[in-house]
């Protein structure tokens, strides 16, 4: 065979090969931003869920300022302050649990201190609800209070519910059952707490990185209750 | 070029090979390295942000009768869930917890899980395991709630109720979200003078050393008659807005607390300390001392007895009636009255059940004159104690006094321009113009100058307890207790100075924001239920804050 022939050869064999090699680089490429990203989701919620659950009056993550910085935080996800905008979002919840000390916080017990019309006696409720970002990316899995209908949850706009909605609109219990629930493998123990007990909830999800056909664009979603 | 190099059939076919072999024995190992790598960071990164949120969650309620270790696990368990369903098919999960009590109560967790290895079990390595840990600490709190009485408290919320009855729900309520045994707490009511309603002990200690009396505890919710939860639900209101003494009271009780704890610790004290204002209305009453060596306020023509300095007479309050100084208006003075704090003869639930207006004793400074009797030949500026404002302070307060004094009654000073800052919400967000006039405080007769005063004194009141600026008198103390204050301010009766409870609360939004003192929390409410909001809000910042 001639060299030129043999020349062909090889750069046919070169092709078979890219046809392996190319897709499989490019997956890895594609798999490796979307493990990165992973991992930044759940850095996202971890770093967001121990502020909202330490800071306190320090920090109001309904202000922008706070906002911009938890956007910063997740910059690389395509976090945004702007509502709806960007590839990601951040969702922080307070849910709390409805005790008769609640109750009576809102004056539904009776005599003897027994719930009255506390509605929404021993479930866990959202005392509030701020959500950064692109909604559209992912809903929470614990629920959202429900803003429409005849009885609406009336989120302000500090993400705050008010102590009304959380005794007696059912609209304002979250789903925070078996499972995710750390309190609820604890037989009896919430009852036997002082009244009021909370958890500070962050989620994070963001869409993955796409290369079609090769890599679809997950969706990133990681939580952490504090 | 060597002979059988150049042969066809060696060289076709040599890429493939290459390729064919590499990627079993080269690529596929490289890339599943770098895959596997990835997923043990990712699940260590998960399990680490599991512990974390544990640590936190369960450290509030160390001190509480929860089993935290039980909880801390569940906490881990719900972050973390492993197995099928759960994250990256970890398996042997095991989370350890460790517990330490104390003042400061810390919670340690170490967590170890087992990783399943993708591609790295080609070479025999199946799986990995990770571990992660996570600390929190859970400092008890001190708090000392201070509640405005004054007589706009009896009004109706708006809901079939009153807001004196709804804020002592709420109040209990507060109490109750604390760990009795734990947290300390105390409680300061005020009208036109304040008075320390739990702990009970009476004659009331203003000394502020390791062995002084009283000072929040850890008993305020025992059930006994007397306990906090008791002496709230006997709180009635009448009277004037005395916030200034309210907030500085409560800082003494702070005080003594973290001075008797100090030296029960060996010399350590980690609680937080913590202030929590409620009002209905704006200030309305000043303290005053006004033989004060410092800012003498008595004419020396004055028919006063008590001239020259004395640390027992002439001190007093004073209260303001009418619109508030916003307007630059206010129709008449009270006169001055005895300090309740300082009253020697009734307990503490006799202050909770009455207010100044039902002090027969009158003056009520220790050794003082007989009831409805004016101090030391006072006559002008002294009240008749039945209740009424002194019929002669705004007619002849100029014989006796010279000046609206420059320093209040517990040394703090209320010159200055802050109250410009003013800003007045009624329970329809509207905001009255601030007041830009000057102070003059030559106008001893003039009720908005002292109305002015009054708010000062307040605004610097706060600024000096966010200070800690009593330490230096503290002996033995070199640790700033940095205070925390929450104001709840209720707008149905009337409005609420924001401006003014912004600035005491140290809020974010304070037109005086000091970010080396505690950030504090400004919450207005409109109505009964918004005001409930308020009180949980503050107790859940609090424990949050305690961790």
């Amino acid at each position: 065979m001639s060299q030129k022939n043999q020349r062909g050869v090889s750069i046919v064999e070169f092709c078979f090969s890219m046809l392996v090699l190319v897709p499989m680089l490019l997956g890895t490429i594609g798999t490796g931003l979307n493990l990165v990203m992973e991992l930044q989701t759940i850095e996202l919620a971890r770093d967001a869920g121990h502020m909202y659950a330490r800071a306190g009056p320090a920090a109001d993550f309904s202000q922008p300022g706070y906002q911009t910085l938890l956007a910063s935080i997740g910059s690389t996800l395509g976090l945004s302050t702007t509502a709806g905008k960007g590839s990601a979002v951040l969702i922080l919840s307070q849910v709390l649990y409805v005790d008769k000390g609640i109750c009576a916080s809102d004056g539904k017990v009776d005599g003897s201190g027994n719930p009255l019309g506390c509605t929404n006696y021993g479930d866990w409720v959202f005392t509030q609800r701020l959500t950064i970002g692109n909604s559209s990316v992912k809903t929470s899995n614990y629920g959202s209070p429900v803003v429409t209908g005849k009885t609406p949850v009336t989120i302000a706009s500090n993400g705050g519910i008010s102590l009304s909605d959380q005794v007696t609109n059912v609209g304002d219990v979250a789903t925070f059952g078996v499972g995710i629930n750390p309190y609820k493998n604890v037989s009896g123990v919430v009852s036997g707490l002082p009244s009021g007990q909370t958890i500070f909830i962050a989620e994070a999800a963001a869409k993955g990185y796409a290369m079609p056909p090769i890599v679809n664009s997950p969706l990133m979603y990681s939580y952490n209750m504090f | 070029m060597p002979r059988n190099f150049r042969r066809g059939s060696s060289q076709r076919g040599s890429i493939l090979l290459l390729a064919t072999f590499s990627l079993p024995v080269l690529m596929v190992p490289l890339v599943g390295l770098a895959i596997d790598a990835t997923i043990v960071r990712i699940a260590q990164a998960k399990l680490s942000a599991a512990a974390d949120g544990a640590a936190l969650g369960a450290g509030r309620l160390l001190g509480t009768t929860a089993n935290t270790q039980e909880i801390a696990t569940e906490f881990v368990n719900a972050n973390f869930q492993t197995g099928s369903s759960g994250f990256w098919g970890v398996t042997n999960f095991t989370p350890t917890v460790t517990i330490t009590l104390g003042t400061t109560k810390t919670i340690a967790l170490n967590v170890t899980a087992t990783v399943p290895l993708y591609f790295m079990r080609i070479i025999g390595k199946s799986s990995t395991v990770v571990s992660a840990s996570a600390t929190a600490t859970r400092r008890d709190s001190r708090i000392v709630m201070v509640i405005d009485r004054s007589g706009s408290m009896s009004g109706s919320d708006g809901a079939g109720s009153t807001v004196i009855a709804d804020v002592i729900s709420y109040a209990q309520g507060f109490a109750e979200k604390f760990t009795e045994g734990a947290d300390e707490l105390g409680l300061v009511v005020y009208d036109g003078s304040a008075v320390v309603g739990y702990p009970t002990v009476r004659p009331w200690d203003s000394t502020t050393t390791k062995t002084s009396t009283g000072g929040p505890d850890t008993s305020f919710y025992s059930g006994a008659g007397a306990d906090m939860i008791h002496q709230i639900a006997a709180i009635k209101a009448a009277g004037f807005t005395g916030m200034a003494e309210g907030l500085w009271v409560a800082y003494i009780e702070l005080q003594k607390a973290h001075m008797r704890d100090m030296a029960a610790g060996g010399g350590v004290d980690d609680r937080t300390n913590s202030i929590v204002l409620f009002t209905d209305g704006l200030p309305t009453a000043v303290t005053v001392h006004l033989n004060n060596t410092l800012d003498n306020s008595i004419l020396s023509t004055s028919a006063c007895t008590y001239k020259a300095n004395d640390t027992q007479k002439m001190i007093g309050w004073v209260g303001i009636l009418g619109p508030p100084f916003t307007t630059g208006g206010g129709s008449n003075i009270s006169g001055v009255y005895g300090r309740a704090s300082s009253d020697t003869t009734q307990t503490a639930a006799w202050w909770m059940a009455n207010s100044w207006i039902n002090n027969t004793q009158g003056d009520s400074e220790p050794g003082a004159p007989v009831p409805n009797t004016p101090e030391g030949g006072c006559n002008n500026i002294y009240s008749d104690y039945s209740g009424k404002p002194s019929s002669n302070f705004q007619t002849s307060g100029k014989t006796d006094l010279k000046q609206v004094p420059n320093i209040d009654g517990w040394g703090n000073s209320m010159d200055g321009t802050a109250y410009t800052n003013s800003a007045v919400y009624d329970s329809s967000g509207s905001v009255a113009t601030p007041y830009t006039g000057a102070l003059d405080h030559t106008q001893v007769t003039n009720p908005s100058d002292w109305a002015l005063a009054s708010w000062n004194e307040t605004d610097t009141t706060a600024n000096n307890i966010r200070n800690d600026s009593n330490l230096v008198n503290r002996a033995g103390d070199t640790e700033n207790i940095m205070p925390t204050i929450y104001t709840i301010g209720y707008e149905g009766d009337g409005g609420v100075d924001q401006g003014l409870l912004l600035r005491i609360a140290n809020d974010k939004s304070s037109s005086s924001y000091n970010g080396s003192q505690a950030t504090g929390m400004y919450i207005p409410a409109s109505n009964t239920s918004a005001l409930a909001t308020a009180f949980t809000t503050v107790a859940s910042a609090i424990l949050r804050l305690s961790k």
